[in-house]
């Protein structure tokens, strides 16, 4: 008994271990992308940034994995320099006072392949809320590929994204630009981690 | 007919011709339209380890993009045209949307036929009045 018990524990121990520490980031900036998505009748916009940072762990083995990770939301770029700075005033993402949003995943459930459903939290214009939505998972140990690519260590391709109403972070739409931006938008996180 | 009926439907033509125009000008712009998919390309390696061209931006939609340079030679898995984001972003090129030009198009073509039915309403109005007051 007493043994069974410890060979559970240290198999645990053993899966714990195998759980690795990503760093956000890669040779190519480019590639770490973090996106605002809104979809209306007049027109779809796309906000962008690549000012994104942050820590992930995963395991290979349980496919399991946290990640804490933030996005400058001051560097967000729509393409049109006037509703860039719309975003970043007061009214709608106040940059000045609230300069990042952070993404707190807790729990990743796999569904299979390189589909997981991920939960956590979401914190933006100082609001904090449980969010849920999907992610595809990508893991590459070092390899010659790996290097071939100029990254460092094993490599995590995370891709995921997450529906949220802006009323809910204190982001009103101003009479002006309704109908001109979603009520509902969706955020999208493009990411290479590496463990080197 | 007074000069005042003749007015209403010189507005009643304006409008019409304004509609049609509108239809035109629309229909050109939309012919040119095809659906996309903007995407920020890998590097060569990048996208040798990952079997991805790139990562996708946004929906797919239907974009009328001028610059040919910003199409990329791949398709995407619905045969959707790749568009470079990195290029329309470095060249300050804000495609124009589908759905932009149906939306105001929409809006200026029922603007027109506003006027139309005004001006061919006003027309008629003024037209009978004048007979009537004539046939007194």
């Amino acid at each position: 008994m007493i043994i069974t018990s410890l060979l559970a524990l240290s198999s645990m121990s053993l899966s714990l271990v195998q759980a690795k520490t990503f760093t956000v980031g890669g040779p190519n900036p480019a590639a770490q992308i973090f996106s605002v998505e809104s979809q209306s009748d007049f027109e779809d916009f796309i906000g962008t940034t690549n000012q994104v940072s942050g820590k992930l762990t995963y395991d290979p083995k349980t496919k399991t994995g946290t990640a804490n990770v933030s996005v400058k939301v001051g560097s967000i770029d729509t393409g049109i320099p006037l509703r860039n700075d719309h975003m970043k005033s007061a009214g709608w993402l106040d940059a000045e006072k609230f300069p990042e949003a952070t993404f707190v995943v807790t729990d990743t459930k796999s569904m299979g392949g390189d589909k997981y459903k991920v939960s956590g939290k979401l914190t933006l214009k100082g609001v904090t809320k449980s969010i849920a939505g999907e992610a595809t998972i990508k893991y590459f140990p070092e390899s010659s590929a790996t290097k071939g690519a100029r990254f460092k260590g094993d490599v995590l391709q995370v891709k995921g994204s997450v529906k949220i109403k802006l009323s809910d972070y204190n982001v009103v739409i101003p009479a002006p630009a309704k109908g001109k931006v979603a009520e509902n938008v969706t955020l999208k996180l493009s990411v290479f981690a590496t463990t080197g | 007919m007074t000069k005042a009926a003749k007015v209403f439907f010189w507005i009643a033509l304006l409008g019409l011709i304004g509609r049609v125009a509108t239809l035109v000008v629309a229909q050109t712009k939309l012919s040119r339209a095809e659906l996309t998919q903007r995407i920020r390309p890998y590097d060569k390696d990048t996208a040798a380890l990952t079997g991805e061209p790139g990562d996708a931006l946004g929906p797919s939609e239907k974009l009328i993009i001028d610059d040919p340079k910003a199409i990329l030679p791949l398709k995407g898995k619905e045969g959707q045209r790749l568009v470079n984001e990195e290029y329309l972003t470095k060249n300050g090129i804000y495609p124009l949307q589908a759905k932009t030009v149906e939306y105001v198009s929409g809006l200026v073509g029922y603007g027109f036929l506003g006027v139309f039915l005004v001006g061919l309403v006003g027309g008629i109005f003024l037209r009978s009045r004048t007979l009537k007051s004539q046939s007194r």
